[in-house]
């Protein structure tokens, strides 16, 4: 387990952690870091020492959903906080748990799919799909799922995903 | 692209060599394909704009009774000083103390508004709302005081003696 956070040292530490993810995801994503004493509702809430690291679920509007979709993200134990590589090591841990289990909606289609739903979709949407290879690394960029939840761009755009596309449909 | 009267025909648009995917660069061009799209994203620019214009030049000193106070008159700002202040009106020099008090800290905000000083200054009746001693690890014995909130590095101090 790492120490826990209950001196201002602390919670600048942790603070730049989340300062970085807000610097690199923040223009779409948002994170926050909650402090909290002994008396909090939080804290009492879920019966846990700090620091606790939860995700909740994106697009959850109610506070039963959030609360219900929400999980503990458990973290590498012996992580030092005052140690760059240790806070790097979380950063990086904490980042990966939210690219898994961020909720996109990007549909994950054929080629053949995709062209039936041009036909589908036609006249009610602009499709974006992105077409990569079944080997390159990531799968699809983590701004694109984003995109596919964008305010502005629900009502009028389709997000895809296409592994392996022919020739011909790459240069349409 | 979507098909319209005009353009019966499906369109195609390719990000030509666009090799990573970022955001605001795709989202802009998607949000300009659209014109009735691209003008609601502009009128809120400048909505977001002029409401961030107004919050960042209305300036008032008050008293924070609760969340919704502090959010405004703190947490929207930069920086905040928040005097906290017993309130104790029903013994006549402890009301005077008050009073003066009040009046004291109203100067100090208008003097940092004609400066454009970043902190804005604001005040908590501590006989109403002792929990803010937990909250800003203040010790009760030490009012009245002043705290000082960087809301941007979220980290606050308060005035000793």
């Amino acid at each position: 387990m790492s120490p826990p956070i209950d001196a201002q040292n602390d919670k600048l530490l942790v603070g730049s952690i989340v300062e970085n993810l807000a610097a690199e995801l923040g223009d779409y994503i948002d994170i926050c870091v909650v402090f909290s004493n002994d008396a909090a509702r939080i804290k009492k809430e879920f019966k846990s020492k700090a620091p606790l690291w939860r995700l909740y679920p994106n697009g959850a509007s109610s506070e039963k959903a959030k609360k219900e979709g929400s999980f503990e993200i458990l973290v590498p134990s012996g992580l030092v906080l005052t140690e760059e590589t240790d806070r790097f090591v979380l950063q990086s841990h904490l980042r990966q748990e939210l690219f898994e289990n961020y909720n996109d909606d990007v549909k994950s289609v054929t080629q053949k799919v995709l062209i039936s739903s041009f036909q589908q979709f036609a006249n009610e949407k602009f499709m974006i799909a992105y077409m990569h290879d079944a080997e390159s690394e990531g799968g699809v960029p983590f701004d694109f799922r984003a995109l596919s939840n964008d305010p502005y761009l629900k009502d009028d755009f389709a997000f895809f995903d296409v592994i392996d596309p022919d020739d011909f449909i790459i240069g349409q | 692209m979507k098909a319209s009267e005009d353009e019966p025909n499906i369109r195609f648009f390719n990000f030509n060599g666009l090799k990573e995917v970022h955001y605001k660069e795709v989202q802009q061009t998607m949000i300009n394909m659209v014109p009735e799209l691209s003008e609601r994203y502009r009128a809120d620019l400048v909505q977001d704009s002029s409401t961030h214009l107004a919050s960042k030049e209305k300036r008032s000193f008050g008293e924070i009774k609760n969340t919704k106070d502090f959010k405004s008159m703190c947490q929207s700002r930069k920086a905040c000083a928040i005097a906290l202040l017993p309130s104790i009106t029903v013994i006549d020099y402890e009301a005077e103390n008050h009073a003066r008090r009040l009046e004291v800290l109203e100067k100090i905000e208008e003097q940092a508004a004609a400066a454009l000083t970043p902190v804005h200054y604001s005040w908590i009746n501590t006989t109403c709302h002792p929990e803010v001693f937990s909250y800003f690890d203040v010790d009760p014995n030490f009012v009245p005081t002043v705290v000082f909130i960087n809301t941007a590095k979220n980290t606050h101090g308060s005035m000793i003696g």
